[in-house]
């Protein structure tokens, strides 16, 4: 009896297992997409976001745009039959934690894919040891030219460059408001920006504006009296803010606390992290121009529709570009795995990892949150020429020349 | 510009000399350092910050708050980290106040987000200008509610029994406990008057730089560190006056030379006092090792 009961277990076990073989070969071969996957554990994508620095709340709302799409692809029965996974490290600003943790998610975690840091200093770094480990990483904010060239073509960034984005969005602000004289307040503690202060002194000499002080600063410091001090004895039109939305909020309160009325600007990465700046500054970020390249007013569709249930589901006032792009970041990713039904299990990853890749440079068109995605040919976004100006705690885009 | 430089460093440091004076009360009574003061500051300030912005209560009152916080934080401090802690283990308790802080900011961080934030201006568009020199309303405050706590202290510790009895731990604990003083009892209060000192001190550097963050808290600490060293461990007047003159050096550096040098520069200052006169510029003829 025993032997036979054991029989018919066997038997039971090996047609079962051979319906299974022949199901995921057929995934396999098939890629037709929207296989049923459901026994094969979540797909998983690294996310990197760091809770402190500069961008620590550009980092934040990465984080937030990320966790809500894997949270109503999930809800709607996932990709292939499978749940979406974030496996989250918090790299706290540090480089030697990216170091650590990116080859760990890569190697213990398995990740099919790579969310990059926000910040460009980050993304850089994170992005080349995903490159060495031929992992696809994409970064939600970053956005200094160059950031992603040690590590192409396994790196992409959904912003296009600060420099390429902000410069003729920034010297039609001087010509717009006639402006002759300038100062920039730097953090020089961070390549982002300072990037940033060599972006502005680009747009002030092809302006023919008369650069009259720079003063500079580090991450995190408390008191920007003293710079402010030294740029009000200039009395400068304008006054470019090198700094992330936090410090920005904070120069700027000093800036009209010691009553100067001078004209604050700032590049598209201020207006990406837009609610710390404007939460931090109140009414003194009133006025500040920046350049901009994602609009949450977008009335596109699919993108109107997009950010308003964002916006209802979160509880936002308004959708911001980390989210937005974060957001974006993941149903790429989810698109490509439905499209191509790849298993992303540990025999085949390497090779659909080279898949997405090649998914990714070939992309045309994504309609998303943040608008029409579509890489250039050195990784980076293809985003619109727009400004944004703060308007009654809020920042409204425009067109350039509009 | 000069002159308007020199008042915001005289700003500053003000800031830096209250949360001083609050390490120094300490010092005085224990002759340990509370690491968690700089966090109580902090906390502090985020409380003081709320009632000001959330509730839109009276300056005043949000004041009050912030003093009852840092006195009731910096009475659990001492209840956790020093009250039952052996005299022998003289690292425990730095370790252990060090951990206070660290759960204070995590505690911060989880309850109340990871934020900055801000505080608002109280005389907002108040502006004094004389010749070159321009002091907004806010500065007004920071200088005469820092001015005032400074004499409130000094009337407190040499005016009241209280006071008497604190000076009298500070200087001989044996001595004041054999002549009837509750030991324990006086420097739980000196601990109690110390978070005090560090709450006014978070307020008024919030106001000063017009948001206060959760992550504030131990570098608060290492400046308080700074100001002591070169003032003197325990020493009050010392404390002030060092506070003042980093106050003014950092500003100095950050206006005419770079914002990177700010530190190096008040780190090389304390590092040649260490070597060369250990007990601080103003002090009693002990070392910061013998001291603490």
């Amino acid at each position: 009896m025993r032997t036979a009961s054991i029989g018919r277990r066997g038997t039971v076990c090996v047609v079962l297992t051979t319906f299974l073989l022949a199901a995921c070969g057929g995934g396999d071969e098939g890629s037709d997409g929207g296989d049923d996957q459901s026994d094969a554990g979540p797909y998983r994508l690294g996310l990197v976001h760091s809770s402190e620095g500069p961008f620590a709340t550009n980092s934040a709302t990465m984080r937030a745009g990320a966790n809500y799409a894997v949270d109503l692809i999930n809800a709607d029965g996932g990709v292939n039959g499978r749940d979406i996974e974030l496996v989250e490290v918090d790299a706290r600003n540090d480089p030697q934690t990216l170091v650590t943790a990116i080859p760990q998610l890569v190697t213990e975690e398995e990740i099919f894919a790579l969310l990059a840091p926000v910040d460009s200093a980050g993304c850089e770094i994170a992005c080349a040891i995903a490159a060495d480990l031929q992992v696809p990483a994409l970064s939600a904010g970053a956005g200094r030219p160059g950031v992603l060239e040690p590590s192409r073509p396994w790196s992409f960034t959904m912003t296009a460059p600060d420099a390429s984005n902000s410069i003729p969005v920034l010297e039609a602000i001087m010509a717009q408001e006639a402006v002759q004289t300038a100062a920039i307040i730097v953090d020089e503690a961070n390549a982002t920006t300072q990037a940033q202060g060599d972006l502005y002194n680009e747009v002030f000499d092809a302006s023919d504006v008369e650069l009259v002080s720079t003063v500079t600063f580090a991450s995190g410091d408390s008191s920007f009296a003293s710079q402010v001090t030294s740029m009000a004895s200039a009395n400068p039109d304008v006054i470019a803010l090198a700094a992330g939305p936090a410090d920005a909020a904070r120069i700027a309160v000093e800036i009209r606390a010691q009553g100067l009325e001078s004209l604050l600007i700032g590049t598209g990465s201020l207006q990406a992290g837009g609610t710390d700046y404007i939460n931090g500054a109140g009414d003194a970020a009133e006025g500040t121009l920046t350049a901009a390249q994602f609009n949450p007013d977008n009335p596109d569709e699919p993108a109107a529709s997009l950010l308003a249930q964002a916006e209802e589901d979160n509880d936002l006032d308004a959708v911001s570009l980390n989210f937005s792009y974060a957001f974006d970041i993941v149903n790429l990713i989810a698109t490509y795995l439905t499209d191509s039904g790849v298993t992303a299990s540990p025999d085949t990853l390497e090779d659909d990892r080279q898949g997405l890749l090649d998914y990714l440079e070939d992309v045309e068109a994504y309609e998303g949150m943040s608008g029409d995605v579509t890489f250039a040919e050195d990784g980076t976004g293809d985003r619109p020429e727009l400004y944004a100006v703060v308007e009654n705690g809020a920042f409204v885009i425009s067109e350039v020349g509009s | 510009m000069l002159i308007q430089q020199l008042v915001n460093g005289l700003l500053l440091g003000t800031t830096f000399a209250l949360i001083a004076l609050s390490f120094n009360l300490v010092v005085g009574a224990l002759d340990r350092l509370n690491f968690a003061l700089g966090e109580t500051a902090m906390v502090s300030a985020i409380c003081g910050s709320l009632f000001l912005s959330r509730l839109d209560l009276p300056f005043v009152l949000a004041f009050l708050v912030s003093l009852a916080v840092g006195a009731l934080i910096a009475g659990i401090t001492f209840l956790l980290s020093f009250r039952f802690v052996s005299a022998q283990y003289h690292t425990a308790p730095i370790l252990s106040s060090l951990g206070v802080g660290l759960v204070i900011t995590s505690l911060v961080t989880r309850l109340l987000g990871s934020d900055q934030r801000r505080v608002p201006s109280v005389l907002e568009g108040v502006r004094i200008e004389i010749g070159p020199l321009r002091i907004v309303g806010d500065q007004l405050i920071i200088l005469a509610v820092a001015a005032l706590m400074t004499v409130l202290l000094y009337g407190f510790l040499n005016r009241t029994p209280w006071g008497t009895a604190i000076r009298g731990v500070s200087d001989d604990p044996d001595m004041a406990g054999l002549l009837g003083v509750p030991v324990q009892r006086v420097i739980l209060l000196t601990f109690v008057v110390s978070g005090t000192l560090a709450g006014a001190s978070g307020l008024l550097t919030g106001l000063s730089f017009h948001t206060v963050s959760p992550f504030t808290g131990f570098e608060t600490t290492l400046t308080a560190l700074m100001v002591i060293v070169l003032g003197g461990l325990g020493n009050i007047t010392g404390g002030v006056v060092a506070g003042l003159m980093i106050g003014v050096i950092e500003t100095m550096t950050v206006a005419y030379l770079s914002a990177t040098y700010r530190d190096l520069i008040v780190f090389l200052l304390v590092g040649i006092t260490l070597v060369a006169r250990p007990q601080g510029l103003f002090t009693r003829n002990t070392g910061v090792v013998g001291r603490v």
